[in-house]
């Protein structure tokens, strides 16, 4: 997922767009390593340090990796798609609001 | 290096085809059929055999190439599910039927033609089985309209309250996840008709092009509401919690977090303990990832 993720953030900089996580890994201090060593440049909420945190419970995530896509109004238009599917998905919503 | 894992790979594969003929032979039962214990048998070895050359192969340093060449020459289900749906019609009303059912749809992941037909089986036959419990609730992330109607089956015609409860919950979750390929399907996402058609078949996917999400996902509302509502279906154990709370935390799901509905706000904080807010980000399309490093 990262380099994917990556290179979606770096192509769409400056646009109306932001990658947000939710992360349920338990160790905060190590998960800071990562991101600081894979270059991960978006923000995320901390669910709790577990899979079971208060965001995945509310939301029903049941899989790693979730995606939820949102328009502008924060309506979801697209639920678990990836990699090029969620480029797509991205693009066509980012089409429709430049156009408004 | 790629054609010597290969060979490697081959001869695995023969000699267990090989070890597990005689007992074939010897397992065959006075109808002329075999028994299922001997398909799985040989399945489950062949499985196993694969595995270790595989996992030999990725430690010596295969390639990428050398292993997705592995990965293609894994055994699968649809290579016995030939012999297992003969096994299956020989003993359908009885219990070797009932197992040999089951593990044609959740070990040897057969689709299309035997999947259909290992679940009629189940329904006309065996809905008050034990062995239907774990069967029922990993079709929930399965899409078919066959599914739909097993599902219903053992909802309506079960003596077991157990799986009747197991049953409506699983058919909620099914009907969620068909609402959803029908999403997809119509939206035109080429990556996950591709992968319906593979799994469900041409048919199939036409079938659910053509069907309303809508009213599929309020079909799915109401047989969560049926599991919360209904005492006996309510308390039925699931991981470590009950069919009740699956319920509503499905139902949530459902209302709250459909394509189509305004996303709950999230006000936490990020990871370095800042807060943070979904709603700050309005006016913004955005990708929500809900990830973990491992």
């Amino acid at each position: 997922m990262y380099p994917h993720e990556r290179s979606l953030v770096k192509r769409l900089n400056g646009k109306p767009f932001a990658l947000l996580g939710v992360n349920s890994d338990r160790d905060r201090e190590k998960i800071k390593e990562v991101i600081k060593e894979k270059g991960l440049t978006w923000r995320s909420f901390w669910n709790g340090g577990s899979t079971q945190g208060p965001i995945s419970t509310k939301w029903n995530v049941r899989g790693w990796p979730t995606i939820y896509v949102l328009d502008e109004n924060g309506v979801i238009r697209f639920k678990n798609v990836r990699g090029e599917a969620m480029d797509h998905a991205v693009d066509s919503l980012l089409a429709k609001l430049e156009s408004k | 290096m790629s054609t010597r894992l290969t060979l490697v790979a081959q001869s695995l594969l023969l000699s267990a085809f090989f070890s597990a003929a005689p007992a074939l032979a010897q397992d065959k039962t006075s109808t002329g059929v075999e028994s299922f214990e001997a398909i799985k048998k040989e399945f489950d070895e062949a499985s196993a055999n694969w595995m270790d050359t595989y996992r030999s192969a990725a430690k010596d340093g295969a390639s990428k190439e050398e292993l997705s060449k592995l990965i293609e020459s894994r055994p699968t289900g649809a290579t016995y599910a030939g012999r297992a749906i003969k096994v299956l019609e020989a003993n359908a009303a009885n219990a070797e039927g009932a197992e040999t059912a089951v593990w044609l749809v959740r070990a040897a992941r057969v689709t299309g033609a035997p999947f259909e037909r290992a679940l009629e089986i189940l329904r006309e036959h065996h809905v008050n089985s034990d062995s239907l419990k774990n069967l029922m609730l990993s079709l929930s992330r399965n899409a078919s309209p066959a599914t739909s109607t097993f599902l219903t089956a053992v909802l309506e015609k079960s003596d077991s309250v157990e799986n009747q409860a197991r049953a409506c919950f699983a058919l909620a979750e099914h009907l969620k996840t068909q609402a959803s390929a029908v999403h997809k399907i119509k939206a035109g996402d080429k990556d996950a008709i591709k992968r319906y058609t593979a799994s469900l078949g041409r048919e199939t996917v036409d079938i659910l092009a053509n069907e309303d999400p809508a009213a599929i996902e309020q079909a799915a509302g109401k047989r969560y509401e049926q599991v919360i509502n209904s005492e006996a279906f309510a308390v039925v154990e699931r991981y470590r919690s009950t069919l009740g709370n699956h319920a509503k935390n499905g139902l949530f799901e459902l209302r709250n977090l459909s394509i189509g509905k305004t996303a709950p706000d999230i006000i936490g904080e990020d990871i370095d303990g800042t807060p943070m807010k979904l709603s700050d980000y309005r006016g913004k399309v955005v990708v929500i990832d809900f990830w973990g490093d491992w």
